[in-house]
């Protein structure tokens, strides 16, 4: 039975396997390691994922969706033509595509899997994640921590001895600290911490409104395809700003008067608070584990977002000494998952190898406030696990009664670092009866338990009575109950699907469309003439001729990018 | 069962001996199949680093706390078979082993996402330049930067009056040493010490609350309140916070600082025709005054309507510049309504630029009846005359 490792990202998906002693990446229908976190659907109803659904997000924006894992764990409803899903079920459209991908590259069925979840998830997103692949069929194994996952390859590919790596993983939508210790095949997470909001798609977003102000523009008047296509360029811009000095965008959009250029340091002026919040949780993480930026053997850089000079600039800075990058950071979350997944099915090449993390967050309780005459202040916090405690972890900590002949004791659970509840984050809720008694004399003992998936058991037991409830933390946002889970498996179920034989051409048709919509004039005939000429060829479904039509068409779109990225 | 026996050696200080009989435990009591042992184990094998960390620092002094060189780059080694296979498009799908997955050995796998990147090494080299700038020339920067910000802590530190003022504070915004984060904690450490030393020898001790929610968001102190107290005692770190208080800010301020501290938050567009109409006013009652004063060359000027323009046209071309420019930044009017005039980087405009303000204003005021209409359409607030002059009017 083989565990498939997932790294499902904000921009773009990958996963792996444990195959033959080394995790090895499954590439998809288009011979590619990475899959866009990108749906579609089409003019027939059929979902499309991943590169088709990417090109078509500038022809057709309103059918397209992407970066919908800033909503996991939440109930907000993202439209996708006329329907509308949460990010778990768009979630798991993407896994389902990779499970078939693994499924065509094995030749066997995948039902279980290891999913990747940036460290600083919480216990809810953590359950949307798990509920993702739930309902594309997989049975979630385990949830890794991306770092971790990160650090996993980065220790087993080192191989020296008592090595401390701080892993700082940028992703699309996250960014994740961990400082990872690695000796004797332990890999051992000493101190965790993240961000939640801040990740490569921040930074574009800057950039785009940094973009209107300077142009004169304002984003409404735009209509979706143009806003879309903005996005795009400036997108190409960031990127290119790693390898160039500056970059003049000619004309984005009809609407921009003069030309656009960016400078290294003028992009480093406007992104500069989102550098700032890159800097604190790097700073926390290192006061929690008590340890000096020199004694830090090497800076691992992770994700795609880490490519932007202005990043690597900034994290050369701080250590004085050049990160570490040689391994794919778009790719390598990935293969960890892998090397997870080998572990859980027990490899005999990984006996070896043990994995610790730490719960990257304090959890705790609200307590009464007595200081709060006039309510302005609320509960206060009262941590229960203290952050970067080694997991899986319980702890236990007694409660008293606050008022005379109480009958109801609720036990908020939060998460967060603020003395204040109303800053952290609120996990769920619990009730418990308890048989009226003054004040103080009556008393709970709350036990948390955290396991190695990052998930909270709460138990509560009443003292005098002996009597004990279980939950595991459900949140009202997230907590679907099974009918509900039933329910948008069936609408899952009625999705329809493009047959994957036809992806590769899906992908040409989408690009070319959206060549299409950032061409102007004589090349706009062009493109359709080319499009309207290879549909036909599809059509006589001779598979030599498609061979080489394909071939030349391909061939004739790069060209055309090329020319179009910038002009 | 003691934490040795836990771990099954004798008492050391050798923290390689603790970790490698910590390794070997642990893959007999795995997190996942044996939590409880697990955590018994990972209990006595942080006990045991403790104690001997203990032990050793009594024994030795405690390590340098600074690279004394920066760690050398390596090169990354190609292994060459591996090139050939790549060169050769085999039919199935490959898929790269990470062992294999170095830098210079990496096959493009998907045309989209990284068709940008491909030459990231070249700005490699600029990063080695930063990561290797001469190691004594970068101790002398830090130092001299050390002394230069301490020395400007301390002296905003000496006085309570600019201890509590957000703007003497700023300039640790965009200090560059402070991004080498060991010398940023130092300072933090600095900081807080000055702080804590003054605040506690004033008898009645005030500290700004934005002033330490400053501090606090560059430096997290009350993120980690217990390093802090570990460093200055509970006492002190207690003076520190029962200092904070919230002082309020005057309703006006005559004079405003060079540049503009904070963000620009651009002005009501009604509120800036009251603060027209108070100038106006003010001006009205000038020529009033001078009118009563019978001078010979206004005997032609019957109406008064020379005499108007004249101190209009003066005003305008000679006193708004000139007090637009001065640290008041803005007419009596707009100071009395809060807002002041700046550049479009929020900095103070020198004498031509106001001169050109006014200019632009005048024009507008020409045709006032259409441009008063066309001004309450700019959604950022900023008028016919600003956008002209390239200045904005703000809050103070």
């Amino acid at each position: 039975m083989t565990i498939l490792g997932i790294d499902l990202g904000t921009t773009n998906s990958a996963c792996a396997v444990w195959k033959d002693g080394k995790t090895t990446l499954i590439p998809n229908q288009l011979n590619a390691f990475l899959t866009p976190s990108v749906v579609g659907i089409d003019q027939q109803g059929e979902i499309l994922v991943g590169m088709s659904a990417r090109h078509r997000l500038i022809s057709h924006p309103g059918n397209t969706v992407a970066v919908f894992k800033r909503y996991m764990g939440t109930d907000y409803s993202i439209n996708l033509g006329k329907r509308s899903f949460t990010a778990a079920e768009l979630s798991s459209l993407i896994l389902r595509s990779l499970k078939e991908d693994a499924e065509a590259y094995l030749g066997e069925t995948i039902t279980q899997a290891v999913i990747s979840v940036p460290a600083y998830f919480n216990d809810v997103q953590r359950k949307a994640t798990k509920l993702a692949g739930e309902l594309a069929g997989l049975n979630v194994d385990r949830l890794i921590n991306e770092p971790t996952a990160a650090a996993m390859v980065y220790g087993l590919h080192d191989k020296r001895d008592g090595v401390q790596f701080l892993i700082l993983d940028l992703g699309g939508g996250t960014f994740d600290v961990s400082l990872v210790e690695y000796f004797d095949g332990v890999i051992e997470v000493h101190a965790s911490s993240g961000d939640n909001h801040l990740g490569g798609e921040d930074f574009l977003e800057m950039l785009v409104n940094y973009y209107f102000e300077k142009n004169g523009l304002a984003k409404r008047s735009l209509t979706a395809n143009e806003l879309q296509r903005v996005y795009e360029v400036l997108e190409g811009a960031k990127r290119k700003l790693s390898s160039e000095r500056e970059i003049v965008i000619e004309q984005a959009v009809k609407s921009q008067q003069q030309p656009f250029s960016l400078s290294r340091e003028e992009f480093d002026r406007i992104v500069h608070p989102l550098l700032h919040r890159v800097q604190l949780p790097i700073e926390r993480t290192l006061r929690d584990a008590g340890v000096n930026p020199a004694e830090i053997d090497e800076v691992v850089l992770v994700g795609g977002a880490t490519r932007m000079f202005a990043f690597r600039s900034l994290i050369t800075r701080m250590f004085r000494r050049m990160p570490a990058g040689n391994i794919d950071p778009d790719l390598v979350v990935a293969m960890g998952a892998g090397i997870q997944a080998g572990l859980k099915q027990k490899h005999a090449d990984l006996d070896d190898v043990v994995l610790t993390d730490v719960c990257p967050y304090t959890l705790g309780v609200e307590i009464h406030n007595e200081g709060d005459k006039n309510d302005k202040q609320g509960g206060l916090f009262m941590p229960i696990i203290e952050r970067n405690s080694i997991v899986p972890v319980s702890v236990e900590r007694t409660l008293y009664t606050v008022c005379d002949n109480q009958k109801i004791v609720s036990i908020n659970v939060y998460q967060g670092e603020s003395r204040l509840v109303k800053n952290n984050v609120n996990l769920g809720e619990l009730e418990v009866r308890i048989p009226p008694a003054k004040a103080g004399e009556e008393s709970l003992n709350v036990r948390y338990s955290y396991d190695m998936n990052g998930l909270l058991d709460v138990d509560v037991t009443v003292n005098s009575t002996g009597l004990t409830q279980h939950r595991t933390i459900i949140n009202s946002a997230s907590g679907l109950t099974d009918k509900e889970i039933e329910k948008s498996r069936e609408k899952l179920a009625k999705l329809k699907f493009h047959p994957r034989d036809q992806a590769e051409n899906r992908v040409l048709i989408a690009r070319a469309e959206r060549l299409y919509e950032c061409s102007l004039g004589d090349k706009r005939d062009y493109i359709s003439n080319l499009l309207s000429h290879f549909e036909q060829v599809l059509e006589k479904q001779n598979p030599v001729e498609i061979k080489k039509v394909t071939a030349q068409f391909c061939e004739v779109l790069d060209g055309l990018e090329e020319d179009n990225l910038f002009s | 069962m003691s934490d040795w026996q836990i771990l099954g050696i004798d008492n050391t200080t050798d923290l390689k001996v603790i970790k490698r009989a910590y390794a070997a435990k642990l893959k007999i009591t795995k997190p996942d199949e044996d939590p409880e042992g697990f955590k018994r184990l990972h209990a006595a094998y942080k006990q045991a680093c403790q104690s001997a960390r203990n032990n050793a620092s009594a024994d030795k002094q405690a390590v340098p706390h600074r690279v004394e060189e920066p760690p050398e780059i390596e090169t990354q080694e190609v292994e060459t078979q591996k090139i050939d296979e790549s060169i050769t498009t085999d039919e199935q799908p490959r898929s790269e082993e990470y062992f294999e997955f170095v830098l210079d050995d990496f096959e493009e796998p998907s045309e989209y996402s990284r068709q940008d990147y491909r030459d990231a090494q070249a700005y490699q080299q600029e990063l080695e330049d930063i990561a290797r700038i001469d190691l004594d020339a970068e101790q002398a920067f830090l130092k001299q930067q050390w002394r230069d910000i301490t020395e400007s802590v301390d002296t905003i530190i000496a006085s309570d009056n600019t201890l509590n003022e957000t703007g003497a504070w700023a300039f640790l915004n965009d200090r560059e040493a402070l991004l080498d984060i060991q010398f940023k904690s130092e300072l933090s450490n600095y900081t807080f010490g000055c702080l804590a030393d003054h605040l506690s020898k004033t008898p009645k001790p005030v500290l700004n609350h934005t002033v330490f929610i400053f501090l606090d968001s560059l430096f997290q102190w009350s993120d980690r309140r217990d390093l802090l107290e570990d460093e200055f005692g509970h006492e002190a770190v207690e003076t520190v916070m029962q200092a904070i208080a919230v002082i309020k800010e005057p309703f006006f301020k005559w004079t405003s600082p060079e540049v503009h501290v904070g963000e620009m938050v651009p002005c009501n567009y009604f509120l800036r025709l009251l603060a027209a109409f108070l100038d106006w006013l003010l001006l009205g009652f000038i020529a009033v005054l001078l009118r009563k004063m019978d001078m010979p060359i206004l005997s032609t000027d019957s109406d008064g309507l020379i005499l108007d323009f004249i101190v209009g046209v003066l005003f305008y071309l000679l006193l708004a510049p000139v007090m637009e420019s001065s640290s008041l930044q803005g007419t009596p009017g707009k100071i009395l309504f809060g807002m002041k005039v700046v550049s479009k980087q929020g900095k103070r405009l020198n004498i031509l630029h106001t001169i050109l303000r006014s200019s632009m204003f005048m024009l507008a005021m020409i045709a006032f009846k259409l441009t008063i209409w066309i001004n309450i359409f700019f959604r950022d607030q900023r008028l016919l005359h600003d956008r002209f002059s390239y200045s904005r009017v703000i809050e103070r």
